[in-house]
């Protein structure tokens, strides 16, 4: 089947298309690039695998796909280690564990509030603020499409790890758009 | 935890529902509190608006596009792949 598919041209057709995929997954040029060449040479090692029933495209980011999963396994144990599952949040509620603060409602449409070019700037600064593992677990749930079983399994962490992750995160999130942008609305 | 938990407990709840089920003894408790607590109320509905912006964000493809330097040295990778073979 090598004659379907055109090393030579790879880089020119769908090194862009790779790139920017996996930039949004690792957030690292560097690792980003590395992923993109790492991907090319697989494939291009592996040809003679390579069936007709997909297209070259939809080959090459199969391939990427598994590159950005082993990438993510192989920092998940050292940047997961002793995950402080203490509640961190305790500054929020009186002795009794009730709301220190009024909280107001935010509507109800966030794709429409996505919309607006000034809020998807805070959104993406408020995400880049979250903690680097954190992001990870979005990025695998969201991007890659991880049950949260397959995640705790990437990242070699328990289920009770991953909510507190996933519970800090969503907080953190609320907490910087309550502070830089629903509060002057 | 009592029969309809603190604020406290119940927070950790609504993210926790968001990632897998909960028993229906968790989720009735959740159901009572909320009929009696407007800051719970408020509190989980932005939870699952953070949430949705999440799940958004990270579905939004970059287009930020390979250097040149960079495409110039995978083009250069590969081709001595293909050379040696």
């Amino acid at each position: 089947m090598d004659s379907v598919i055109n090393p030579s041209h790879w880089v020119k057709l769908y090194g862009s298309m790779l790139y920017g995929y996996t930039l949004k997954r690792v957030n690292d040029r560097e690792v980003a690039e590395d992923l993109v060449q790492d991907t090319f040479v697989a494939a291009l090692r592996a040809k003679k695998n390579f069936e007709e029933r997909s297209s070259e495209r939809t080959w090459l980011f199969a391939i990427l796909k598994n590159k950005i999963i082993d990438y993510y396994r192989g920092k998940g144990r050292s940047q997961t280690e002793n995950i402080d599952e203490s509640d961190t949040l305790d500054y929020l509620f009186n002795e009794k564990g009730v709301w220190k603060d009024s909280i107001d409602l935010w509507g109800s449409n966030p794709d429409k509030q996505v919309e607006e070019k000034e809020f998807s700037k805070i959104l993406k600064r408020c995400i880049g603020f979250l903690p680097e593992v954190q992001q990870r677990v979005f990025t695998l749930r969201d991007m890659q499409s991880l049950s949260g079983e397959d995640i705790c399994k990437v990242l070699n962490i328990s289920s009770s790890n991953l909510w507190v992750l996933t519970h800090r995160a969503r907080h953190q999130l609320r907490s910087c758009l309550t502070q830089n942008w629903f509060r002057g609305k | 935890m009592g029969l309809m938990g603190t604020c406290k407990e119940i927070a950790f709840l609504f993210s926790k529902e968001l990632d897998t089920s909960l028993s229906p003894i968790t989720k009735m408790k959740m159901r009572l509190h909320l009929m009696m607590c407007k800051k719970c109320t408020a509190y989980k509905s932005q939870l699952v608006f953070a949430d949705t912006l999440l799940k958004i964000y990270y579905k939004t493809e970059s287009d930020e596009e390979l250097s040149f330097d960079a495409q110039s040295r995978m083009q250069k990778a590969l081709d001595d792949i293909i050379e040696q073979e």
